[in-house]
Order: structure tokens, then C-alpha cells, then sequence
């Protein structure tokens, strides 16, 4: 006869295990309801199998813990990490645009490049009525002072901005060093765990998929899961980041070694930072190679859009790519043609073709012609370009300068100095002007009105000194406004990733306490079996 | 069926009270700076809110200049009018003087009141608008119209000053100043053109009745007098000397025909165009005014309905909130 006594003790036994294990795991379950990355398990219970053939009546065996589950889905996991890449870009482009797009504030309130032409040029008309008036004279002085601050506030703070973003982009990569070195060393764990013991390794896996989200956040990266339990991290160019339990170190330099010339500039006439890998460090000397246009998306990828990337073969901070030295290069288009054009008119023609006797063909209000080129507008280092100085754009670049939007200040200090006098004549022997002549003022007035072309680097755009400003304004709207648009957009999309992840991995309180309850009734009817059992056994022993 | 996780839960409730709140922080801002567009990125009309800036900055400019000019044509007026009176009156003395009844010394007499004309219109040619010379052209220094070397006869007195135009550079390029984009008015009027042929007129005339001969003879020879005129004798040059006083008078006319009345018109077509461009630039400023209002401007109406609403939105996700998050099964077990 089979004793079923003991079958019902240890099927009792069985179960009382099995339940506290599925406790047990409601409790991990529960207490990290809170915990990011965590990804809810789920004990599977199955029947246990009897060793052997047991033969006769098979009553079961009763209950065993089978596997513990991670219940996630990679496809889930995959779009989320691409959502928070996209999310990361936008986040920070919009970010840093919002406070690009204050310089070109439309409230009238501050000062900018545009209402300081505006009244630029009206102190020059009003001059050009009354020309020697000492008052109207200062006020031409004044507002051309004004036009330069505005000039050199919104550069210098475009500048900083880039100067922002390359210094972020350095502290990204070594954000990204940290995150890669930790993947690779939870690799490791997971291989070795999931390797010898067969067991899933549910604690390490939650955090790498964390860091490996937080990865993603930086930069777009692909992954690859492995047999072995580890994944393959690489940039889009396929440059391997993290293989197996090795991580590769990037780093950033202003000077990297497949540079042949000068490195290009930054706006504020810094250098740009590269992404370099050294792919050979014992080798003694560096040996870059050259990633910064192989990482896209994330926050560093959306920094680059913005910051810009310059081949190494272009010193010019404005051959390079990106909104913000888009943006510079227009108020530095604007500086250069002050510099350029508007001294140009400023000096008037030469009366005399023949060195060394040039002549200006404009007076001051004592008779006094302007001897340099840069005779209104200067910038600091600026020298005469020679002969009777009628500057070229060409000129400019000559003395070594690069940013002149930074530097471009009033070189007329004395109001008596303003050239407000023109001889018209076709070469007098020696120019002549009265004091109360406007005509050079009424010439330069004109300019308010002239469409010019305005090109520096890789950017040419044609338009008044005015209307180029407000088309500029258009521009960073519009690259705000889309930026604003595609930051909704990515937190939309993020957020509705999120929650399809959580959907499926998250712990939910209410199906964790049903499951409690559900369990731990299970626990009490096993227990009051083995009771049951044992009264069964009482019996027997009494009758004996 | 959709499983709801509490993380799940609680981030879509942070992020309804986080979305609802800035709604409310948008709109009253609007409310209090005025403004639905601050920044080129609230619009894509951002360029033209700048274009319109400048615009309405640039008119007030351009206005700004028209009173003065205004001013400063019309004083112009006032010295034809004045310049005109004095001609009128050195005609009618003239004619006085011409008649052939009176003696050589009444018409001595009659010179002096012409002299005094004379400089008179002088002084109208030399006169000055907030310290320029109105008819000297871009020669601040110098008065237009100065003493220049006298008559030889006589060797004393009212008769032997003689005025000429200072030629110098730039007395006789006339101003003009900016009105409106493109368009431009004249301000000035050469001096020389103006007042010469009144000023010789005058001069010969008085010289004339006070007895005195100016070369060349024979007005209407615009010439410039060279100083060499002699003394009259009388009787025998009484005849001559009354057909220079009618010469003059040929002389005063074409000062006032062709000189004095003709610029009297100009000014008053100056102005007129001064008011044409005045109701222009109004015109162009006050459309400038309105487009920037309706692409800049919160309307405050609807400003205040969307904070409303914002407000009530963002109270309605408060309530939701307490209330969802404190649903759990536990309170049920």
C-alpha cells in the first residue's frame, strides 16, 4: 500500500516553500515599486516532477519554483532608448536656443542690433539737416557707440553659448566614459553569473539596461545582446564602445594628432574641442582617430548641431556647420561691412590718384580730412590698410583677426571729427568744405536704403543693414520655434515609450497585494494540511 | 487589458500638473507684460515684428525732423514776404523819384529812405535760423552778403557801400533733408540767386536818386556794378539821371518777377508737400502700429479667458491627482 501520509506532509512541505518564495518575491517586487530601471519578477510555479517512474495511482507531486521571470520586452526597452536619445537632443537644443533667441528680443525693451541702426541712422539723417550742430554731432557719435555694444554683446554671447556647449559636450564624453566603464564591468558580472550558474542575473541586467538608457541619453548608440549575456555598445559608425568586459576610454582635445594645421577657432576665438579615441597608447605619441562626426543624437549629438563641426583644414571659425555659428556669422557679416562699406563711403573716394599725397574726399567741421580707412568704425588692431585706406573685406583677415564683431568700437571720440562734409567735385586739386556742409551724412544716410551682399565663410545672404537683421531674427524664431516643437514632440514620444515600458515592467501595488493575499492563502491551506496530514498519521498510531 | 503600474500612475499625473501649470504661468504672463510674442521663437512672424519695430522707430525719426523744417520754411516765408514788402516800397519810391518835377535835392532826399531799404534787405539776406545763415548755403562762417570793396564815388556815406555775395565754398550748394525714405526737401535756396538782383537794384537806385552814376550805365545789365560811376551835374544830367531811377525800376521788377515770388511759391509747395509727407508718415506709421499690435500684443480678452481656463485645468489635475493616488486595493483589505 502506498503511503499517502507522507505524500500529503511533503506535498505540504513543498507548497509552504514554493508560497514563501512567491512572498518573497512580491516583497522584492514591492519594495522596488520606486526603484527606475527595476524591472518586475514574476516566481513561475510548476508541478514537480517524481524521480523515477513512481508507478500505480500518481496522485502529483504537488508544487515547485521553476524559474524566476524578468518580465521585459526588448523591443520595449529598444524604442525607449531611442526616444530618450531623441529626447536628450531636443531637450538641449531648446534649451540653449531659448536663451539664444533673448539677444533678438521683439519687446523693444532692450537694445538690440536692429533699433540701434534704426537710431543709428536717424542721429545720421538728423546731422545730415544741421551739420554743425555740435549736439546732433555727439548724438551721431553716441548712437554708433550704441550700435557697436549691441554688436558686441550679441557676438560675445553666441560666442559663450558655443563656448558652452563645446565645454559640455567635453563633460558628456567623460559622462559617457563612466557609463561605458560600468556596462562593461556589469557585463562581466552577468557572463560570469548567467555562465557558471545557469541563473539569470535580474539585479545586474535592471542596471545596465538603466545605464545603457542613460547611454542613450548621450549619444545614439546601437546594442547588440550576445549569447553570452553581455551586449556590444557601438556609435553609429560602428566604432565599438563597450565589447564584452572591455570598455574603450574616449577623450577630448583641442589637438589632436591627424590635425595638420592650426585647429579651427571657436566664435570667441578659442579652438574647438575634437572626440578622439587613442587607438594606440602604448605606442608613446597619440594616435586619434576622429569621431566627433560619428556621435549623433543625445544630448552631445544635439550640442554639435548647435556648436557646429569644423574640418581641420578651415581655420575660420565661420566655414563651420551649426545654428550658432550661423547665427554669429550674420553679426559678424554685419561688423565687417560696417568696417568695410560703411568707411568706405565714410572716407568718400580718393580726390588723388597719386602716392603719397591720397586725399579724402570728406572734411570735418574744421576742414579736416580722415586720414584712415577705419576712420569711423575700428576695431581694436585694426591698422591702416595703406595708401588712403579704403579697407577690402579682404583686408580684414590680413592682420590676423577673426572676429571683428567682438571687438568693432567707434574710432571718432571728438564730435568736431565727424566728417559730415563731402567735396563732390571731380578731383580738386585740394578738397574744400564748409562747415555747415552734410553731404557725406546724406551719402551715408542713403546707405539705411542700399541692399547689399553680406558674405563671410560659408554663409552669403543679401539684404539692408535692417532688413538683414530681421531676417536673422526669422531664422532664430525658426530655429527655436522648431527646436521648441521637436523637444514636445520627443518628450511625447519619450514619455509614451516610458509608459509601455512600465506597462509591461513596472510593479503595480494592487496586483502585487492581490497577489499577497492570493499567496499567502495558499500558505495557510498548506499549512493546515501538514496539520491535517499529521492529525492522519495520529490516527493511525492510536489505533495501533 | 492594459496594466497600470504605479510608476506609470504617478508620472502622468506629475506631468498633466506640470503641462497645466506652465499654462498658467504663459498666460499670465501675457496678462501682465502685455505681450503674446517676446522672443523671435513665440512667433514665426519674428522678422516682420523687427521690421515693424524699425519701421515705427524710423518714422518717428523722419517726424521728429518735419516741425523743424517746417519751422524753418516758413520762416523763409516770412523773409520773402518782408523782402517783398521792402521792393514794393522802393517802387514807390522810385516812381516818387523818376517824376521830373522834383529837384535833384529832394530826390537826394528820397535816396536815403532807399539806402535804408537797401540794408534792410541786407540784413533779410544776411539773416540767421538758430545760428546758420539762412542764404549761405553750407558756409556757416560767413555772413552771404558783406561790404565788399566800395564805390569810388562818393568817397563817404550810405551811397558809396557797396554789398556783394561772398563767394566761398559751399555758399551757394543749398540743403535738404531726409522726410521719409526716399524722399527729400529742399530746405535752402542759393542766396546769390535770390537777393543780387534785388540788393544791385536798391544799390543803383539809391546811387541814382542821390546823384550818383554806377557802371556799367545801361541797367537791365545784370553785371556787377564796378564802382566807377561818377557824380551827376545839373542840370545838363538831369534828363540821365531820371532814366537811371527808371532803369532801376526795370531792375526791382525782375527781382520781384522772377526771383522773390517765384521762391514765395516754392516754399508754400514745400510745405504743402511737407503736409503731404506728414499724413503719409502717419498713415504708414499708424498701419505699422496696428499690424505690430495685432502680432505682438497679447489681446488681453483672450489672455485672461485662457488663464481661466489654464487655472481651472490645472485645480481639476490637482483634485484627479489626491484622489487617484489614494486609490489603492490596500484600503480594501
Amino acid at each position: 500500500m502506498t503511503n499517502f501520509s507522507a505524500k500529503i506532509l511533503n506535498n505540504s512541505v513543498g507548497a509552504l516553500s514554493a508560497q514563501q518564495a512567491v512572498i518573497a518575491n512580491t516583497a522584492n517586487n514591492i519594495a522596488n515599486v520606486n526603484t527606475p530601471g527595476y524591472t518586475r519578477r514574476v516566481v513561475d510555479l510548476q508541478t514537480r516532477v517524481a524521480r523515477g517512474n513512481a508507478g500505480g495511482i500518481n496522485i502529483g507531486n504537488g508544487v515547485e519554483v521553476g524559474r524566476i521571470l524578468r518580465i521585459t520586452d526588448a523591443f520595449l526597452e529598444r524604442s525607449l532608448r531611442a526616444a530618450t536619445a531623441d529626447r536628450g537632443s531636443a531637450n538641449v537644443q531648446n534649451d540653449m536656443l531659448g536663451r539664444l533667441q533673448e539677444l533678438f528680443s521683439l519687446t523693444g525693451e532692450r537694445q538690440t542690433i536692429g533699433s540701434t541702426f534704426t537710431s543709428f541712422f536717424t542721429a545720421i539723417n538728423d546731422l545730415a539737416a544741421n551739420p554743425s550742430n555740435i549736439e546732433l554731432r555727439s548724438n551721431v557719435i553716441a548712437r554708433a557707440n550704441e550700435l557697436t555694444g549691441a554688436i558686441q554683446t550679441t557676438y560675445n554671447s553666441i560666442a559663450s553659448l558655443q563656448t558652452e556647449a563645446d565645454q559640455r559636450i567635453i563633460s558628456e564624453v567623460q559622462n559617457i566614459n563612466s557609463l561605458s566603464g560600468q556596462i562593461a564591468e556589469l557585463n562581466a558580472r552577468i557572463s560570469a553569473a548567467e555562465g557558471a550558474q545557469g541563473a539569470i542575473a535580474g539585479d545586474e541586467r535592471d542596471r545596465r539596461e538603466l545605464l545603457l538608457q542613460q547611454l542613450s541619453e548621450k549619444a545614439n548608440v546601437s546594442i547588440v545582446d550576445q549569447s553570452d549575456g553581455t551586449v556590444l555598445v557601438s556609435l553609429s559608425n560602428g566604432f565599438p564602445l563597450v565589447t564584452g568586459a572591455t570598455a574603450r576610454t574616449l577623450a577630448t582635445t583641442t589637438d589632436p594628432s591627424f590635425a595638420t594645421g592650426i585647429p579651427p577657432s571657436s566664435l570667441g576665438g578659442g579652438v574647438l574641442s575634437y572626440i578622439v579615441y587613442d587607438y594606440d597608447p602604448s605606442s608613446g605619441s597619440e594616435s586619434h582617430i576622429d569621431l566627433t562626426q560619428n556621435i549623433t543624437g543625445g544630448t552631445i549629438g544635439g550640442l554639435l548641431e548647435l556648436r557646429g563641426y569644423n574640418d581641420v583644414a578651415n581655420t575660420s571659425p565661420f566655414n563651420a556647420t551649426g545654428t550658432l555659428v550661423e547665427v554669429a556669422s550674420r553679426v559678424e557679416a554685419i561688423a565687417r561691412s560696417l568696417l568695410v562699406d560703411f568707411n568706405q563711403t565714410y572716407v568718400g573716394p580718393d580726390r588723388d590718384g597719386s602716392s603719397p599725397n591720397h586725399q579724402s574726399s570728406s572734411g570735418d567741421l574744421d576742414g579736416l580730412q580722415p586720414t584712415n580707412g577705419f576712420a569711423f568704425f575700428n576695431a581694436a588692431g585694426l591698422t591702416d590698410v595703406g595708401t588712403l585706406g579704403l579697407a577690402q573685406t579682404s583686408d580684414l583677415t590680413a592682420s590676423g583677426l577673426r572676429n571683428f564683431a567682438s571687438i568693432i568700437g567707434v574710432a571718432v571720440t571728438d564730435p568736431r571729427r565727424v566728417a559730415a562734409a563731402r567735396d563732390t567735385a571731380v578731383a580738386p586739386a585740394a578738397p574744400a568744405f564748409s562747415p555747415g556742409d552734410g553731404q557725406n551724412m546724406t551719402l551715408l544716410a542713403a546707405m539705411q536704403n542700399t541692399s547689399r551682399t553680406f558674405s563671410i565663410g560659408s554663409y552669403s545672404f543679401t539684404g539692408t543693414y535692417e532688413g538683414s537683421y530681421s531676417e536673422t531674427v526669422t531664422k532664430v524664431g525658426n530655429e527655436k520655434s522648431s527646436a521648441e516643437v521637436a523637444a514636445k514632440v520627443a518628450e511625447g514620444s519619450y514619455e509614451a515609450a516610458l509608459s509601455r515600458r512600465d506597462e509591461v515592467s513596472a510593479v503595480s501595488l494592487d496586483e502585487e497585494f492581490t497577489n499577497l493575499v492570493k499567496f499567502q492563502k495558499a500558505y495557510q491551506a498548506a499549512a493546515r494540511m501538514i496539520k491535517v496530514g499529521g492529525e492522519l498519521l495520529d490516527e493511525v498510531l492510536r489505533a495501533l | 487589458m492594459t496594466r497600470v503600474s504605479e510608476s506609470q500612475l504617478t508620472r502622468r499625473i506629475v506631468l498633466d500638473i506640470v503641462n497645466n501649470h506652465n499654462d498658467v504661468v504663459k498666460y499670465g504672463e501675457e496678462i501682465s507684460s502685455g505681450y503674446k510674442v517676446k522672443n523671435p521663437g513665440d512667433s514665426d512672424q519674428g522678422g516682420t515684428i523687427s521690421e515693424f519695430r524699425n519701421t515705427i522707430e524710423r518714422i518717428k525719426g523722419y517726424k521728429a525732423r518735419l516741425a523743424p523744417t517746417r519751422s524753418f520754411l516758413t520762416h523763409q516765408d516770412d523773409i520773402m514776404a518782408q523782402a517783398i514788402d521792402v521792393v514794393n516800397r522802393a517802387r514807390e519810391l522810385a516812381s516818387q523819384g523818376a517824376n521830373e518835377t522834383i529837384s535833384p535835392a529832394e530826390r537826394e532826399t528820397i535816396s536815403r529812405e532807399v539806402f535804408a531799404l537797401r540794408d534792410q534787405m541786407v540784413s533779410l539776406a544776411n539773416s540767421t535760423y538758430q545760428g546758420r545763415y539762412v542764404y549761405g548755403g553750407n558756409d556757416d562762417d560767413d555772413p552771404p552778403f558783406d561790404a565788399g570793396t566800395p564805390y569810388a564815388v562818393p568817397s563817404s556815406g550810405s551811397a558809396q557801400t557797396r554789398y556783394v555775395f561772398d563767394n566761398e565754398t559751399g555758399s551757394t550748394t543749398t540743403r535738404s533733408v531726409n522726410v521719409a525714405d526716399n524722399i527729400s526737401v529742399r530746405l535752402t535756396s542759393n542766396g546769390n540767386t535770390i537777393f543780387s538782383g534785388a540788393i544791385s537794384g536798391l544799390d543803383r537806385l539809391g546811387r541814382a536818386l542821390a546823384g550818383f552814376r554806377t557802371n556799367p550805365t545801361n541797367p537791365p545789365s545784370t553785371a556787377a556794378p564796378d564802382g566807377t560811376g561818377t557824380a551827376y551835374t545839373f542840370p545838363t544830367d538831369y534828363e540821365e539821371q531820371t532814366q537811371a531811377i527808371e532803369g532801376s525800376i526795370d531792375l526791382l521788377n525782375s527781382a520781384m518777377n522772377d526771383r522773390f515770388l517765384p521762391e514765395r511759391t516754392d516754399l508754400g509747395a514745400r510745405l504743402s508737400r511737407l503736409d503731404t509727407v506728414q499724413s503719409m508718415l502717419d498713415a504708414t506709421s499708424q498701419s505699422a502700429e496696428d499690424s505690430l499690435n495685432s502680432l505682438q500684443n497679447a489681446d488681453s480678452v483672450n489672455s485672461i479667458t485662457k488663464f481661466q481656463q489654464a487655472q481651472f485645468a490645472l485645480q481639476a489635475s490637482l483634485q484627479i491627482s489626491s484622489r487617484v493616488l489614494n486609490l489603492s486595493v490596500l484600503d480594501f483589505l
